[in-house]
């Protein structure tokens, strides 16, 4: 597969950001669907809650009323007993069961408060109660005064029997009201028990759902990253093999190069033209070596130029077969822009076969020295022989050998400049440049 | 001390070069290949003293198969030359004494010191 198709195929798999941007979306649903939910069930509950509170009201109601009744009939018991054996204690159990009456009338208003249609019954009750009541003090009275006839007269007249007659009447209406009302309010408790467990099933059902989807998502969303993973390791593979071919590509385009520029030579018979094809072969190994070196490298970005003056120096010196040269190394380690290599290793390529060629002359015990490491303006690449030295009037600006024009033009490129100098012993050429790339 | 050596590498120019690099060291080329199949055949017939092996070689096929079969058939040793010798190729070809692995571009110097100290 060619490159180019590979990287459709990473743009056209869907993006992880989609995905992240679908899961955060799900969340949002999620988050407001329950908060939605709860404060649904919530309001259902409460519904419940106040509907359960008026059956029980009811319920009160109603046995309010059952005690009315029954502190009657407790007053009426203590009448009767009163009138029968005269025992005192009866005035008591009379008073307390007028106290019973009193309370549950009361309790009956403040719970029927709601309702006008039986605090109207109310009223009469009260009246009735009161009428009741006032036959029955009046009879104990005559009965403690010793008039226990006139007492029995007053019952005979049946006023308190009627009253009671209409109070029970009464109460049988209040309470039917109530059990009316109680059946509606249960009714109603049931519907909505009813509602209320749909609505629980609803949520349960929804949480499950959002929950499936979720996980689905989430499934989905592993798998895109795997086969993403997956084909961003291919890529790389790709990229690594490409990379090692280019490199071989390269090297192998050097060599055809040198091999034809070798070729070329054999056939030359004049020496001056066979020494400027050998210079030629010599500066495309340069770059040759420059290769070997860079790609070599860990880092694609930058190299090291100290190590790499060294390592080039070293090749070099080897290369033109020069054992009697002994080659001395002044370099301190610098991290550069990888631009600035290939002028360096040009740049140090003319230098050393300068020093080798004027400065190291054959049958001499030769000594080169080169030096790279950082100075005021920057940094300084340096050759320095033991030669004979350069002459008083030499100029690099006017020379016309072609090393010579081959550096300043290359220190330029560096924006840096070629120092010639002139030591007791020899000769030290230095090319100067700025650290910043510019 | 000449040796018979052939030469196996898929450019043409390049082989050439390298033909005339060796007969300038003293030595005889007695066989050419650009691939793998052709050489096995001519070191069969010639049986060099030394095989120069392009790793990378035409119709596909691979110079270190080549270079251990030369080996473990007919006991010729390889220098390998190409653009690219990894570390990994290097450890695979322990085992069959090559005489040394050689990076594009080749110089007669690189070549020659290669070779010095065979025979």
């Amino acid at each position: 597969m060619s490159p180019g198709e590979s990287m459709a195929e990473v743009a056209l798999t869907p993006s992880r950001g989609a995905a992240r941007e679908r899961t955060l979306r799900l969340l949002g649903v999620t988050l407001g669907a329950l908060f939605l939910a709860f404060a649904g069930l919530g309001g259902v509950f409460f519904w419940y809650d106040s509907a359960s509170e008026w059956v029980n009201h009811t319920r009160e109601v109603r046995s309010a009323i059952a005690e009315v009744m029954e502190g009657l009939a407790e007053a009426e018991s203590a009448q009767r007993g009163l009138l029968l054996t005269e025992d005192r204690r009866f005035i008591e159990h009379l008073s307390q069961a007028r106290r019973h009456i009193d309370d549950d009338i009361q309790a009956i208003e403040r719970l029927t408060r709601d309702n006008p249609e039986q605090q109207g019954r109310l009223e009469r009750l009260r009246a009735l109660t009161q009428i009741r009541l006032q036959v029955i003090d009046r009879t104990v009275a005559m009965a403690q005064a010793g008039q226990a006839r006139e007492a029995t007269d007053l019952i005979l007249q049946g006023q308190g029997l009627s009253a009671m007659i209409d109070i029970r009447a009464l109460l049988q209406e209040f309470a039917a009201e109530e059990a009316r009302l109680d059946a509606r309010r249960s009714a109603r408790v049931g519907e909505i028990r009813i509602i209320l467990i749909v609505a629980l099933v609803v949520f349960a059902l929804t949480l499950a759902g959002l929950l499936v989807h979720g996980l689905r998502e989430i499934a989905l969303d592993r798998e895109t990253e795997a086969r993403q993973t997956a084909e961003l390791r291919k890529l790389l593979g790709e990229r690594t093999l490409l990379l090692a071919e280019v490199n071989h590509r390269v090297k192998n385009s050097l060599q055809q190069v040198a091999s034809v520029i070798r070729l070329q030579t054999r056939t030359v018979v004049h020496e001056g033209a066979r020494q400027a094809l050998n210079d030629a072969l010599s500066r495309i190994m340069a770059v040759g070596r420059v290769h070997e070196q860079l790609y070599r490298g860990a880092d694609v970005g930058e190299f090291d130029a100290g190590e790499y003056a060294a390592v080039l120096a070293r090749e070099l010196v080897d290369s033109m077969g020069r054992e009697d040269v002994a080659l001395e190394l002044v370099v301190t380690p610098a991290k550069l822009d990888l631009t600035r290599a290939v002028p360096l290793a040009l740049i140090l390529n003319e230098l050393v076969t300068n020093a080798l060629k004027y400065g190291c002359l054959p049958d001499t015990r030769g000594c080169i020295r080169v030096g790279f490491g950082a100075v005021d303006e920057g940094y300084r690449l340096s050759v320095a022989d033991k030669g004979p030295g350069v002459p008083g009037d030499f100029a690099p600006e006017s020379s016309k050998s072609l090393g010579m024009r081959v550096i300043q033009a290359l220190a330029r490129q560096l924006n840096g400049r070629l120092v010639v100098e002139k030591p007791p012993v020899g000769a030290e050429f230095a090319v100067v440049f700025p650290k910043g790339v510019s | 001390m000449t040796m018979r050596i052939m030469v196996v590498e898929d450019d043409a120019l390049i082989a050439l070069d390298i033909v005339s690099l060796l007969e300038d060291l003293g030595h005889e080329v007695v066989a050419e290949a650009a691939d793998a199949c052709t050489a096995w055949g001519l070191a069969e017939d010639d049986k060099p003293d030394l095989a120069l092996v392009d790793i990378r070689l035409a119709k596909d096929t691979d110079g270190g198969k080549l270079a251990r079969k030369l080996y473990e058939e007919l006991g010729v040793r390889s220098l390998f030359v190409s653009g690219s010798i990894t570390a990994e190729f290097r450890e695979q070809m322990r085992g069959i004494e090559p005489v040394g692995f050689l990076g594009k571009p080749v110089t007669r110097r690189t070549l020659g010191d290669a070779l010095r100290g065979l025979h």
